[in-house]
């Protein structure tokens, strides 16, 4: 475990560095990290604070869209009565936003458009403050501390797979991944997972019922620090988990009608 | 290839409809060799396409043009991890089942290699690993996913630099839609027979006002300024074939485009990636060409 995974420790939490972005980092300041924090219900301050924020009570949620299923993310929020805003480029961050969501896309690319386009270094530090954030998939693997392997290799020679790219992401989740740990496309599969429940993982109206899963060439988390608990697991084995006010899962609740995660996730915002 | 039972192909069906959708806001580039594969992968591309010889290239040595060597798939399988497709003849289904044994992820039965059969595509809804093809319009777009494809790109013309036919492809294909969209009930069973289309797809469209799968623009895409273009016409993606590899600078060219894609209508950013990218691929007009690709498989 590394000394820079600060996010789910509560307490004050440093200036973000970089004007813009700075009522971000108060907005966030405000709703404590900890599992044990009841969730803060918006007020009038928060808006008078993030002076880029809505004049309604609507969260503001920020969505990474360089590329990848964006678009189906923002539906959902905007669904469950968020503002939804685009970050394409490092300007967008002086929008003010409440949370961030990271899309299901690819890694690689994600991760290098975020430091080419300068996001990657200041979204960090909003996580490191405490900024709500929720992960699928290419999500996941850009917050995961450590990510192993390059991909599936099944049939192939390994050696010519030395050179694959690595993901460099925001690495504030102190999980390991696995990258495409099932397989390619034709490892993808859909499954019925189950919320944990007590711990403070589930929500009081979370219920027992299955949750559906939808996994795309998924990554898998293959090992997580004392500060990561899981929120939902398949045959035993954790495909989401929170650490603070980050929330990560290795497959994509924008592809199903399942607000659960989503809820988790804004629970942590308001 | 009929192991699959009904439940089994529906849910592929939805799988791999959903990779599509996170390829979207993407750049997918055709690639010859591991080296390319990697420049691209570095450069952002979502996806690569595998293949021997890109179509600029198909198209200067004439000939029958085929599926590639399975070896040389694997070679850039093993090279980069983000997915990788290759493209297998229209209607030669024998090419599909080789691709899909060596688990590509998605396979384009396309109109740049040399046509199998000149009147059937390949019964898409039979195999387990997801199609893209090719489309002019809504009524081949709509004929290619009742078959089974699970994305569609633009036909566009391949290997020409000239991004005419994409254009025209991609507003003609929207235009259909946005007409569609505003039929009255019951005016589409009419509208299906013209289009040559089945019904219950046809009043998808008209019910949700776009493709039920992810759409790409394809075909003489060559600049960050074309990718723009392509995306502010309402294409969710691009396909790169011969404007990287065939141009002088390509990895920096390669990123270009990836960083025009994803900010389609940033203009001052477009300025500045388009700034010093040497070369571009010299490129030939539509109309000074022999072979049309565009016109293989309606």
């Amino acid at each position: 475990m590394s000394a820079r995974l600060g996010g789910g420790s509560g307490g004050p939490h440093p200036a973000s560095e970089g004007g813009g972005a700075q009522c971000d980092a108060e907005s966030a300041a405000l709703f404590p990290a900890g599992e044990g924090g009841a969730p803060t219900e918006p007020d009038a301050d928060a808006e008078a604070r993030c002076a880029a924020g809505p004049a309604s009570r609507r969260p503001v949620i920020a969505v990474l869209a360089v590329q990848g299923a964006f678009i189906e993310h923002e539906r959902r929020l905007r669904q469950l009565g968020c503002t939804t805003v685009e970050l394409r480029q490092a300007s967008d961050l002086r929008r003010g936003f409440d949370g961030l969501v990271l899309p299901g896309g690819e890694s690689t690319a994600q991760s290098k458009l975020l430091r080419d386009l300068g996001m990657l270094d200041p979204l960090r530090e909003l996580i490191t403050a405490g900024l709500p954030v929720l992960g699928t998939c290419a999500g996941l693997i850009l917050l995961a501390a450590r990510v192993e392997g390059t991909g599936d290799l099944r049939g192939l020679d390994e050696a010519r797979a030395a050179g694959r790219a690595r993901v460099d992401g925001l690495r504030t989740l102190d999980v390991t991944v696995e990258r495409n740990a099932y397989g390619r496309q034709l490892g993808s599969f859909h499954a019925q997972g189950a919320l944990v429940a007590g711990g403070g993982a589930g929500t009081p109206d979370a219920g027992t019922a299955p949750l559906p899963l939808t996994f795309i060439r998924a990554p898998r988390i293959t090992a997580m620090g004392p500060a990561v608990h899981p929120l939902v697991t398949l045959d035993g084995q954790p495909v989401a988990v929170q650490q603070g006010a980050q929330v990560a899962a290795a497959f994509h609740p924008e592809l199903d009608d399942d607000d659960r995660l989503y809820r988790r996730f804004l629970d942590l915002v308001r | 290839m009929s192991e699959l039972t009904p439940e089994a192909a529906a849910e592929r069906a939805a799988l791999n409809r959903q990779l599509a959708q996170m390829l979207k806001g993407g750049v997918i580039m055709d690639v010859t060799t591991p080296e390319q594969a990697r420049i691209a992968e570095a450069a952002g591309a979502c996806a690569v396409m595998a293949l021997e010889r890109i179509p600029a290239d198909i198209r200067a040595a004439g000939g029958v043009s085929r599926m590639s060597d399975p070896a040389m798939i694997k070679g850039i399988q093993a090279a980069v991890s983000i997915p990788v497709m290759a493209k297998c003849r229209i209607g030669h289904f024998a090419e599909a089942q080789v691709l899909q044994a060596i688990e590509i992820d998605y396979i384009d039965e396309s109109e740049v290699l040399s046509p199998a059969d000149d009147t059937f595509h390949i019964d898409k809804t039979r195999f387990a690993v997801p199609f893209v093809c090719g489309a002019r319009n809504l009524g081949e777009a709509l004929r290619r996913i009742e078959e089974g494809a699970s994305m569609i790109r633009t036909k566009g013309e391949p290997g020409t630099g000239d991004v005419v036919q994409a254009v025209r492809h991609m507003r003609a294909l929207n235009a259909e839609i946005r007409r569609v969209a505003s039929l009255r009930d019951d005016e589409l069973f009419e509208a299906a027979k013209q289009l040559g289309v089945p019904y219950a797809l046809l009043r998808q469209v008209h019910e949700t006002g776009a493709l039920p799968v992810v759409n790409f623009a394809a075909g003489g895409i060559a600049t960050p300024a074309d990718a723009a273009l392509m995306m502010q016409l309402g294409a969710e993606g691009v396909f790169v074939g011969s404007g990287i590899f065939k141009s002088g600078d390509p990895a920096r060219r390669a990123a270009a485009i990836v960083k025009a894609t994803a900010n389609y209508e940033d203009a001052e950013l477009l300025a500045a990636l388009s700034e010093d990218l040497g070369e571009a691929m010299v490129g030939i007009n539509a109309q000074e060409i022999a072979l049309i690709m565009e016109e293989r498989g309606q």
